[in-house]
């Protein structure tokens, strides 16, 4: 039995209230006490839920006298009424998460984990990388950046894009597009946007906001999340693989299809000079399949170290048959990127891709590869490689080789058949799903070879 | 790790930490007075367990991994003032994991005995104890407050703790004849 000095010692241990030097003596005396050690752990455990309950009461009080300042997010205000030993233990565990995941000194909720490429306005933030931020606006001119709240919640901000941080659980993108990952901590992480409010209910989501409109566009890769309209009380409850457009006076349903990423910038077209000619695909296709993660008109790559059936590896064929035997001069491959919404940016560096052609006994091959293998192992001759930085998910990358041209010249007449691949493997699991556009893509270019003839 | 077994993962992990959360909240209670900074550190031990989750070997404890994890999260805090010191020692934190681990399977029926308990108080004490836990006051704001000395409101706090402890023992024996 521990003396009851013994045990008031042990109180104000947990309360803070011995000088330094006392508490190294208590503790190294506790080494040899294990019925103290058992003591202080109920005591701790006691002592942990206290703060919780009496920080739960407390906020009941206040909401019982005067309306808690977000009525929309009623997590932790709980009416008394509620019998409490009818809620199951477990969920006055998870509202104790969520109610200490919200900011309890000082004036930041976040920090700036990472940027890449990124190129800011001035603004009233700190744009260094781990700059801790508090309320106010980022403006990312260029680039990305990858921010964390302090509620557990991270979202990745792709330029051209507006961000205004009201706390650990609230923002408001008013331009541009973010991709956000919300654990469990910050479920009901909500996203102001001028036309809707986009409520996370689940893990990942994507949303753009086009400037000049205020349209809202809301992806789901995986999860729940709520649209509300401005408007009127009107919700939208989107889940895994749906989207749903707001825009104007309209609340647009929820429709199939999280790989048709929405347009966030408009595309260039494709504009060469007199004397180049332009060939997209006729068929292109990838293999490799993670289930449900799969795209109909972008065209994936990865290259994982863990599961080699997650690798995505993409094939183009193109119908040179009438080149004939016309002399080309120069010759490049053209690739449209586009984010995927699947993997983490931040788990692979910058990438380096590499462009082959298939020789020799090429099997026949057509789009029915897709998500499957590739019908045989043909050799294959390097063309050339490009590097796509971290971070970078969308833009026109190529490949301009004399490999190539020579290629092209070596097989003009026929039909012949690229592959594309990842060379960078990633550092983590989880990393980022590259995609360029296929032929069957809504907007953007097909895979592309731009040729120069000679004009002798 | 594949994106589909990410799914998966995460899943486990909030399962895993709303099993595993009371003993690191009780451990980083027990080294970290100040509630605003404990709560602070144990949201740390959070993300990093978040973060670190695919090192975890399921076949041990998922409380013995988060505690461990807790401990640096711990340190690193005492480590800004120069304190380190302060941290329990390797074997301290072993054994008192262990007791910590020990009391896992009654936690969720503690939790709940308490809400009961707190309610069966008398006004004065649960004012005493509305001082301490939910402002954080210390024995000699709260004696100000009250109009008496740290020594009395030390004692007096002491004893609400023990008229606890004793309501709890009683709440989960009631629970345990039903």
């Amino acid at each position: 039995m521990l003396s009851e000095e013994r045990r008031r010692e042990l109180d104000r241990l947990l309360d803070g209230d011995l000088s330094d030097e006392d508490r190294v003596k208590i503790q190294a005396s506790l080494e040899s006490d294990p019925e103290a050690i058992d003591w202080l752990a109920d005591r701790a455990l006691l002592h942990s839920n206290l703060r919780r309950t009496m920080r739960r009461r407390g906020t009941e009080t206040r909401t019982q006298t005067k309306p808690y300042p977000s009525p929309r997010r009623p997590v932790v205000a709980r009416s008394r009424s509620h019998s409490w030993m009818a809620v199951a233990a477990m969920i006055v565990v998870v509202l104790g998460i969520v109610f200490l995941l919200r900011p309890t000194s000082g004036q930041t909720f976040a920090t700036l984990e990472e940027t890449r490429s990124a190129l800011w306005e001035s603004g009233e933030l700190s744009t260094a990388d781990g700059s801790r931020l508090g309320p106010g606006t980022l403006r990312l001119v260029e680039g990305l950046a990858t921010l964390r709240f302090d509620s557990g919640a991270e979202v990745i901000l792709e330029a051209p894009a507006n961000l205004t941080l009201v706390d650990a659980m609230n923002c408001e993108l008013s331009k541009g597009t973010m991709v956000s990952d919300i654990p469990d901590s910050a479920h009901g992480f909500r996203i102001k946007t001028p036309s809707a409010d986009v409520v996370d209910h689940g893990t990942r989501f994507a949303v753009s906001v086009h400037e000049s409109t205020g349209e809202t566009h809301t992806q789901v890769m995986e999860g729940l999340v709520q649209v509300e309209y401005a408007a009127s009380e009107k919700v939208v409850e989107l889940k895994t693989g749906q989207r749903n457009t707001v825009a104007g006076q309209h609340l647009g349903v929820a429709t199939e299809g999280v790989d048709q990423e929405p347009r966030t910038v408009p595309i260039m077209p494709l504009d060469y000079g007199p004397g180049w000619i332009l060939i997209p695909t006729v068929k292109d296709a990838y293999t490799g399949r993670v289930r449900s993660h799969e795209s109909e008109i972008l065209l994936y790559l990865k290259n994982t170290h863990v599961n080699e059936n997650t690798d995505r590896v993409s094939y183009l064929g193109f119908d040179l048959a009438n080149l004939g035997s016309t002399k080309i001069e120069d010759a490049e491959l053209l690739l449209h990127f586009a984010p995927t919404g699947w993997g983490l940016a931040s788990h692979l560096p910058d990438a380096e891709f590499s462009v082959f052609g298939l020789v020799g006994n090429v099997p026949e091959w057509d789009e029915s590869i897709l998500y499957g293998e590739f019908p045989g192992k043909p050799n294959a001759i390097h063309l050339g490689s490009f590097t796509v930085p971290q971070g970078v998910q969308k833009g026109r990358f190529q490949i301009r080789s004399e490999a190539l041209a020579q290629f092209l010249r070596q097989h003009s007449g026929s039909e012949i058949s690229l592959k594309v691949v990842r060379d960078t493997q990633a550092t983590e699991g989880g990393d980022l799903v590259h995609g360029f556009a296929s032929r069957r893509h809504p907007f953007l270019p097909a895979p592309t070879l731009a040729i120069r003839l000679s004009d002798k | 790790m594949t994106d589909a077994s990410e799914l998966e993962a995460r899943q486990r992990l909030a399962h895993l930490w709303v099993e595993g959360e009371p003993a690191v909240r009780a451990f980083v209670f027990a080294s970290v007075s100040s509630f605003a900074d404990a709560e602070d550190v144990v949201q740390k031990v959070a993300l990093t367990v978040a973060r670190r989750f695919d090192e975890y070997d399921p076949e041990r404890s998922f409380e013995a991994w988060a505690l461990w994890l807790a401990k640096s999260r711990v340190i690193d805090h005492y480590r800004v003032s120069g304190r380190e010191k302060l941290v329990f020692s390797e074997q301290l934190m072993n054994q008192f994991a262990d007791s910590l681990i020990a009391r896992h399977s009654e936690q969720s029926a503690r939790a709940v005995a308490l809400e009961t308990c707190v309610e069966k108080l008398p006004d004065k004490s649960r004012r005493l104890l509305e001082l301490r836990y939910e402002d954080g006051a210390s024995a000699e704001a709260m004696a100000e407050t009250l109009h008496s000395t740290a020594g009395s409101v030390r004692v007096t706090l002491h004893r609400v703790r023990n008229l606890l402890a004793e309501c709890i023992q009683t709440e989960l024996r009631k629970e345990a004849q039903c």
